[in-house]
């Protein structure tokens, strides 16, 4: 009789462990990763905008900037210190009160990110690790035929970017 | 009344977008100096009379000081074409409203250069040249006699 319940007993210890391993275990990872939104220029270095011909140079590009996102959606907007309007820039000359108007344009690739003051680009999107370079140019009217006083002429852009 | 007030906070920062970051760029370009001559006199100049209005110089500068030269090759003298022929003929050239100046008086005009310093953003000097008298009454021999003009704008 007692042999027999110990028999049973150790029938029914075998029955739980193999119920045990039977069973389902739920870990739970938690990771943060922490969201990257950025984005840098370096200042340019000063350059001449008079041609050989004497006029105003048509373009030029004038750096690079690098925006690095983990967000899937993200929006690049610049603004200026003496724009005139929302596509027109102006530099303004040291120690004076001449302004001389430029317009823009942020091209990645050959694709135009944002080419207005104040106003977001469409939405962009995640960037990899080494974040994506877009190339910054400055237009000026080759046309023009007013003799500029020299000196050097200043602008200062702020370019912000935001998720959406 | 506090848990409607978390939900409508909630509802409210998820409507603002996420600034993430700025950076801010110098723009820095200049305009060099830059200075222009232009010019309506003929290359050859034909002078036949004792007060010759040449033509005229315009001089453009956007704001730097400059230096205008008038440099004859000849010594300040028309010379004859002809090497046998040695004589000179006696000229002097009037500048804007500078006259009688004589390029052969090296102590006023050394190396047979009028010089004219200046800052205007635009000018137009007529120039002329002048004689005192006529070949004939010099005793000139006939021929063709020259002299050339270099007429230079630069920064001082």
């Amino acid at each position: 009789m007692k042999r027999g319940f110990l028999l049973s007993v150790f029938a029914m210890l075998i029955c739980l462990s193999i119920h045990a391993a039977d069973g389902t275990t739920s870990l739970n990872v938690n990771a943060l990763v922490s969201p990257i939104l950025s984005v840098a220029m370096d200042d340019p270095e000063t350059f001449n905008i008079i041609g050989s011909d004497r006029r105003l140079i048509a373009s030029k590009i004038v750096g690079n900037t690098i925006v690095k996102s983990s967000y899937n959606s993200w929006k690049i907007t610049i603004d200026s210190n003496y724009n005139s309007s929302s596509t027109l820039g102006r530099l303004k000359l040291d120690g004076g009160d001449t302004y001389l108007p430029y317009r823009f344009a942020l091209m990645d690739g050959s694709t135009t990110v944002v080419s207005s003051f104040n106003v977001p680009s469409a939405s962009q999107p995640r960037t990899s690790m080494d974040g994506v370079s877009m190339i910054l140019y400055l237009y000026f009217d080759h046309s023009d035929e007013t003799v500029w006083p020299r000196g050097v002429y200043r602008d200062t852009l702020l370019l912000s970017v935001t998720t959406d | 009344m506090k848990k409607s007030f978390i939900v409508v906070l909630l509802i409210a920062l998820i409507g603002l977008p996420v600034f993430a970051d700025q950076a801010v760029v110098q723009l820095k370009v200049s305009v060099d100096t830059s200075l222009t001559l232009t010019t309506s006199i003929p290359s050859i100049a034909t002078l036949t009379t004792l007060d010759n209005n040449i033509g005229t110089v315009t001089l453009a500068s956007n704001g730097a000081a400059w230096v205008l030269t008038v440099k004859s090759v000849n010594g300040g003298y028309l010379k004859a074409t002809d090497s046998a022929n040695t004589t000179h003929y006696p000229y002097k050239l009037t500048v804007g409203t500078v006259n009688a100046i004589d390029l052969s008086d090296t102590v006023n005009h050394p190396l047979y250069t009028y010089t004219l310093n200046g800052t205007a953003a635009s000018v137009t000097y007529p120039v002329s040249v002048q004689f005192a008298s006529t070949p004939a009454a010099l005793g000139l021999p006939a021929g063709t006699y020259t002299d050339q003009l270099y007429i230079t704008l630069a920064t001082p």
